[in-house]
C-alpha cells in the first residue's frame, strides 16, 4: 500500500485501515505499529510510516451534533475543514483557525497544531479545540480536555498522531456575519517595510494577515501583504463563488518550477498582486483558500518532488536572520515560488509539540533538487538554531535530531503520553 | 421532492443523497437496518443541510412484514422518487466454498432488492408517477469467474427493470436501473486513483434519475466499455483474464 505525502515523498504502509463507522473502530487493527492518516497534505514525513498499518480517519466524516446558540461543533475526525466552513457559515459561524487548505482533516489540525493568517488574535487550531476522544493502541478510551487526561490533551494537540487515534473533536466555532472579507492588498518593496506592515496591522487590529514574497534571485525581498476582517455583509447563497474547478492532470517529467521560470513566475506574481493592490471584498474561500481551486497543484514540481522549509525566528532576530537567509537563497541560485512571510504572536502554546511561538515565521518551497537542495537547508539550519528558532514538523521531511531536539523543549515531557505502538517516519528519524 | 432511501448508510446512497440536498431543499426519509448507523447521517445530514428534512427507519431489509408496512405508510403521502441501493460485494472464493454465505449474500442482493423494487414500483403504480432508481452493477453486464455470484444477483435487477419499464411505458412512473463501476470506499478513496469517486457516480446517478433514463451508466465511460465487454465472442471471452 503506497502512501504518498504532498511534497510527494512515498512510502508503502504494511496496510490501510480506514473504517467508515465509529462502531467499526477497533484497536486491534492498529497491529503493533501503526500510524493514523488523514488528507495527506503534510509535505514530508510526519504523515508517512513504512511497514507500519496506516489507519485513515476520512470514512469517520459526520458532524455529531451543534449547539447553535454556544457555536460548539462536536464531530468525526476526517471531517474536512471545508465542510464546516461551507456548512456553518449559512448559521453565522466559522472556524477560528484555518490553514491554507481547506482540504484537511479534523484529525490532522489536531495533529499539527495547524496555525493561519488570524494567529496574532487566535491562536493555533488547537486553542479552540474543548476536548476529544482518544483511542489508544491497547483498546482504552481516554476524553481529553483541559480538565480531564490533560496531559493527554496538550499532547495530542500538535502530538503529530503519535499518541493514538482520535475518534471524535469538539470545536468551539466563531460567531461571524457572514463568509466575506473586506481584505487590502498592499504590495512593498524590501523586507523593512513588511516589517512595518506587520506591526501596523498588529496594532489596529487587523483579524488576519499574510504576505508572499518574491524570493528568486534577483529581486528577492518585494512582495505584497494581505490582511483582511470580517465583513458585516451576512450570507447569500446567490453570490457564492464557483470553483475553478483546474487541476493539473498529471505529473510533468521535470519540475516546472526551475531556474529558468522562477523568475518569469515571481515577477509575474508580484505584477499580478501590484494589478489587485487596494482593498477590495473577497469570499473567505479566495482569502483563506486561493489554492484550493487548482487540484494536484503539487504536481508541478514534477516527480522528484519538493520540499517545503518552514522556520520560525525569535522576534530579535527576525529581521536580521530573515535578510541572511534570502541571501543564502539567492546565493544558491535555487529561490522558492511560494514564499510566504508572517508573524506570529506570542502566545502560550495549545501543545507540547506546537510549531507556532512568537516570532516571524517564513515558508519557502523547493524543488527537489537532491544534495544541492538538501546543502542549501542544511545552511539555513544553522541560522533556524543560532538564532533560537525551530522547524515545522508538519512540513519537514529532512530535519536533524538535533534540529527537532532543540526547537521542540515540551519533547521530554511529551514521550511520556506516546502511544507505543504510533509510529512515523518522522518519529523514527527524530525521535525514537 | 419527497425521496426514500433503502439501504441509505451505503456508500454510493450517502453520495446521492449529499447531492440531492447540495442542489435542493427536499424531504428525505432514510431507511436501512442499523439504527446507530441511521442516526448518525441523519444527525450528519440535517448539520449540514439545514433546509431539508431527514428522518430515518430502520427495517429488516429481508421481512416481507416490515417493507410491506413501510409501502403502506409511505403511502400516506406521495413519494417523488426512491433509491434501492442495497446490495453486498459477494467474495466470489467464499461464495463457491460456503453455501451459507452464498444465501445470506443472495437475500440482500436479490429477494431484499427484488421486494423492494417490486413493492416500490406498486406505490407508485397506484400514485400514478414517481421515479424508482435501482442500483445494479456493471458486474451483472457478463458472467464471469471473478464475481459471477455478485454479477449474477445484479442481472437479476437488470432484467427485473427492464419487466418493470415495460409494464409502465406509457405511464408516469419511471424505472432506472443504475449500474455503478468500481467505485471507491473510504477504504481507498483518497489514497488510490484508479477508482471513481462516489461523489462523481453520484452526480451522475442524480442528473440521470432527473431525466429518468432507462439505464444509468456511473461513471458514463462504463457504457462503452461495458458495449465491447458484451460484444467479445464468448469462445473469447473465456480466454480473458479480467
Amino acid at each position: 500500500m503506497k502512501l504518498t505525502s504532498f511534497g510527494r515523498m512515498q512510502v508503502e504502509a504494511s496496510s490501510l485501515v480506514a473504517p467508515a463507522w465509529m462502531s467499526a473502530v477497533d484497536a486491534k487493527a492498529f497491529g503493533e505499529r501503526y500510524l493514523p492518516i488523514g488528507m495527506g497534505k503534510s509535505y514530508g514525513d510526519v504523515g508517512l510510516s513504512t511497514g507500519s498499518i496506516a489507519v485513515s480517519s476520512l470514512g469517520l466524516n459526520r458532524f455529531l451534533a451543534f449547539d447553535a446558540a454556544t457555536g460548539v461543533l462536536v464531530c468525526e475526525p476526517g471531517v474536512l475543514l471545508r465542510d464546516i466552513q461551507s456548512a456553518f457559515v449559512k448559521l453565522g459561524w466559522m472556524l477560528h483557525v484555518t490553514p491554507g487548505t481547506s482540504l484537511v482533516s479534523v484529525g490532522g489540525a489536531v495533529a499539527n497544531d495547524v496555525h493561519g493568517k488570524d494567529h496574532h488574535l487566535a491562536g493555533t487550531f488547537g486553542e479552540h479545540v474543548l476536548g476529544f476522544s482518544l483511542l489508544r493502541s491497547d483498546g482504552q478510551v481516554l476524553e481529553c480536555s483541559a480538565l480531564e487526561n490533560a496531559g493527554f490533551f496538550r499532547a495530542t494537540i500538535g502530538g503529530l498522531g503519535l499518541t493514538g487515534f482520535i475518534t471524535s473533536v469538539t470545536l468551539q466555532l466563531k460567531k461571524v456575519a457572514g463568509p466575506y472579507f473586506d481584505t487590502e492588498v498592499i504590495p512593498y518593496t524590501n523586507l523593512g517595510e513588511f516589517f512595518e506592515l506587520s506591526n501596523e496591522t498588529e496594532a489596529a487590529g487587523w483579524q488576519a494577515s499574510v504576505s508572499w514574497f518574491d524570493c528568486s534571485t534577483s529581486k528577492a525581498g518585494r512582495g505584497s501583504f494581505t490582511r483582511g476582517n470580517v465583513s458585516a455583509r451576512a450570507y447569500d447563497a446567490a453570490s457564492e463563488p464557483k470553483g475553478l474547478g483546474i487541476s493539473v492532470p498529471f505529473t510533468p517529467p521535470i519540475s516546472l518550477i526551475n531556474k529558468l521560470t522562477l523568475d518569469v513566475f515571481n515577477a509575474g506574481y508580484f505584477r499580478l498582486q501590484k494589478a489587485g493592490a487596494g482593498k477590495r471584498e473577497m469570499h473567505y474561500k479566495e482569502f483563506y483558500y486561493p489554492l484550493d481551486g487548482v487540484g494536484n497543484w503539487n504536481r508541478i514540481y514534477g516527480p522528484r518532488g519538493f520540499f517545503q522549509y518552514q522556520s520560525v525566528i525569535p522576534m530579535e532576530h527576525a529581521g536580521g536572520a530573515t535578510e541572511e537567509m534570502l541571501s543564502i537563497i539567492k546565493r544558491s541560485g535555487q529561490g522558492s515560488f511560494l514564499a510566504v512571510l508572517k508573524t506570529f504572536a506570542d502566545r502560550k502554546p495549545a501543545g507540547l509539540l506546537s510549531f507556532a511561538r512568537g516570532g516571524v515565521t517564513l515558508a519557502l518551497d523547493f524543488p527537489n533538487r537532491g544534495d544541492k537542495t538538501e546543502k542549501l537547508m542544511q545552511s539555513l539550519d544553522r541560522i533556524v538554531l543560532e538564532t533560537g528558532g525551530a522547524l515545522n514538523p508538519s512540513k519537514d521531511g529532512r530535519m536533524s535530531r538535533e534540529m527537532f531536539e532543540a526547537g521542540f523543549p515540551g519533547l521530554e515531557e511529551f514521550k511520556q503520553y506516546r502511544d507505543p505502538a504510533a509510529v512515523s517516519d518522522f518519529s523514527k528519524r527524530v525521535i525514537d | 421532492m419527497r425521496i426514500v432511501v433503502i439501504s441509505a448508510t451505503s456508500a454510493i446512497a450517502r453520495a446521492c443523497i449529499s447531492k440531492w440536498a447540495d442542489s435542493a431543499d427536499h424531504e428525505f426519509l432514510l431507511v436501512g437496518r442499523s439504527a446507530v448507523k441511521l442516526k448518525a447521517i441523519e444527525a450528519d445530514y440535517s448539520l449540514r443541510f439545514p433546509s431539508s428534512k431527514f428522518s430515518s427507519l430502520a427495517i429488516d431489509l429481508n421481512s416481507v412484514s416490515d417493507i410491506s408496512s413501510l409501502t403502506e405508510s409511505l403511502a400516506r403521502k406521495p413519494v417523488d422518487l426512491a433509491l434501492v441501493a442495497q446490495g453486498s460485494l459477494t467474495e466470489q472464493s467464499q461464495a463457491s466454498s460456503e453455501l451459507g454465505y452464498l444465501e445470506q449474500q443472495l437475500e440482500l442482493n436479490v429477494i431484499s432488492a427484488g421486494l423492494f423494487t417490486e413493492s416500490l414500483a406498486g406505490l407508485f403504480d397506484r400514485q400514478g408517477f414517481g421515479t424508482l432508481g435501482v442500483i445494479g452493477s456493471v458486474a451483472g453486464d457478463r458472467g464471469r469467474a471473478y464475481n459471477y455470484s455478485y454479477g449474477a444477483a445484479k442481472a437479476f435487477l437488470a432484467t427485473y427493470t427492464e419487466g418493470l419499464q415495460q409494464r409502465f411505458s406509457g405511464s408516469k412512473v419511471r424505472v432506472c436501473l443504475i449500474k455503478p463501476g468500481p467505485t471507491a470506499t473510504p477504504m481507498t478513496s483518497a489514497h488510490q486513483g484508479k477508482m471513481a469517486d462516489p461523489a462523481d457516480v453520484a452526480a451522475v446517478i442524480v442528473a440521470g434519475l432527473a431525466r429518468g433514463k432507462r439505464v444509468i451508466y456511473a461513471p458514463k465511460l462504463w457504457r462503452i466499455i461495458m458495449l465491447a465487454v458484451r460484444s467479445i465472442p464468448f469462445a473469447i471471452f473465456k480466454r480473458l483474464n479480467f
